[in-house]
């Protein structure tokens, strides 16, 4: 017998609040009460980006419009910004991602003597068939004793959804539909018409196709990087 | 009908239709759903898949008809389900009754 039509995954109780419009060349951000709004005058492939900006008075405007700006961008190149916490890890990059208080920072926590690459946010592009990563500002640092990993590009190896767990730790590959909507959930961006949104979906659908993303049930006090090395290396011979 | 058995808003003859402001993706057989003014986003399974692409205006009755063709289920089953589905995705604002003003 055929199972009723469902709805597999009712939407998340929390999600990102990241408010943020790019129509017709103008970019609007607005957040914790911080507005700011742009234009962007320029962007052609070598060119580069020319960008003028009205901030509110506000120390934080800038900020605001530089994490605005880079979503723009990121998406201009076929790629996105994922609300991540991640390190290096054997040269790429392992990205947790997750609502606020999922375990991002926990997770790198784990990844003993790892660097951090990016504590909030993680612009992700393609590159062929491989995706590359470069950690943007933002977020509050989870341990002052980590050390950091230089900011520039790197493969990005895999992406994990955290799930704090009391049943131990360990990681399982999703249906690739549900891979989609987890990184939907932890992308920046929001207000978005059909067409865009679909396009989106598109891209975080090739990011699926040649990048592990997985769920992560971690454990406080697990040891996470030898576990992930041998998933990634299972990963790796899977996909050859 | 009994108090018990379970009862739908919706019924044969009404037409469902998806919503403009949604944007979908068909991966893995699996539609993943986003509702743009609810920023929300839906995974259906493969029945609610097949359901939500035929929801193009034509009578749930048609749509319980082709369900009924390409999966192994009753016509009775098949037509409650297909209306309490549909009234799901009403009220997650992923379609609307046609003839009603979209939200």
């Amino acid at each position: 017998m055929v199972p009723p039509p469902v709805i597999e995954r009712p939407p998340p109780r929390c999600g990102l609040t990241w408010e943020w419009t790019a129509e017709g060349g103008e970019l609007v951000t607005s957040f914790a009460g911080a507005r700011v709004r742009g234009t962007v005058s320029a962007f052609e492939a070598g060119a580069g980006l020319t960008a003028s900006a009205w901030l509110a008075p506000d120390a934080l405007a800038p900020h605001f419009l530089l994490g605005g700006l880079a979503v723009m961008l990121s998406r201009r190149l076929g790629g996105a910004v994922l609300h991540a916490a991640s390190v290096e890890l054997d040269g790429g990059v392992v990205a947790f991602v997750g609502p606020s208080g999922a375990g991002k920072t926990t997770a790198c926590r784990h990844m003993e003597g790892a660097a951090l690459a990016s504590v909030d946010r993680l612009a992700v592009v393609p590159l062929g068939s491989t995706w590359l990563s470069h950690p943007l500002p933002g977020g509050t640092r989870p341990a002052p004793d980590m050390p950091n990993a230089a900011p520039r590009w790197r493969p990005l190896t895999a992406v994990l959804r955290v799930h704090q767990s009391a049943n131990g730790t360990g990681v399982d590959a999703p249906a690739p539909a549900l891979a989609v909507t987890s990184l939907r959930e932890s992308t920046f961006q929001s207000g978005l018409g059909p067409g865009a949104e679909e396009e989106l979906l598109s891209a975080l659908e090739h990011l699926v196709q040649h990048v592990p993303v997985a769920r992560l049930e971690l454990q406080l006090g697990a040891s996470l990087k030898p576990l992930l090395r041998r998933w990634l290396e299972s990963q790796a011979k899977d996909r050859r | 009908m009994t108090s018990n058995e379970p009862r739908t808003q919706l019924s044969g003859p009404t037409r469902v239709v998806q919503n403009e402001r949604t944007a979908c993706r068909v991966i893995g057989g699996k539609a993943v759903v986003i509702t743009i003014d609810h920023n929300q986003v839906h995974v259906l399974n493969g029945v609610g898949t097949r359901v939500w692409e035929l929801a193009d205006g034509r009578p749930l009755d048609a749509i319980v008809d082709a369900i009924v063709d390409e999966f192994e289920v009753e016509r009775a089953q098949a037509a409650l389900d297909v209306c309490q589905f549909a009234e799901r995705l009403v009220a997650i604002g992923a379609a609307r009754v046609e003839g009603e003003r979209p939200e």
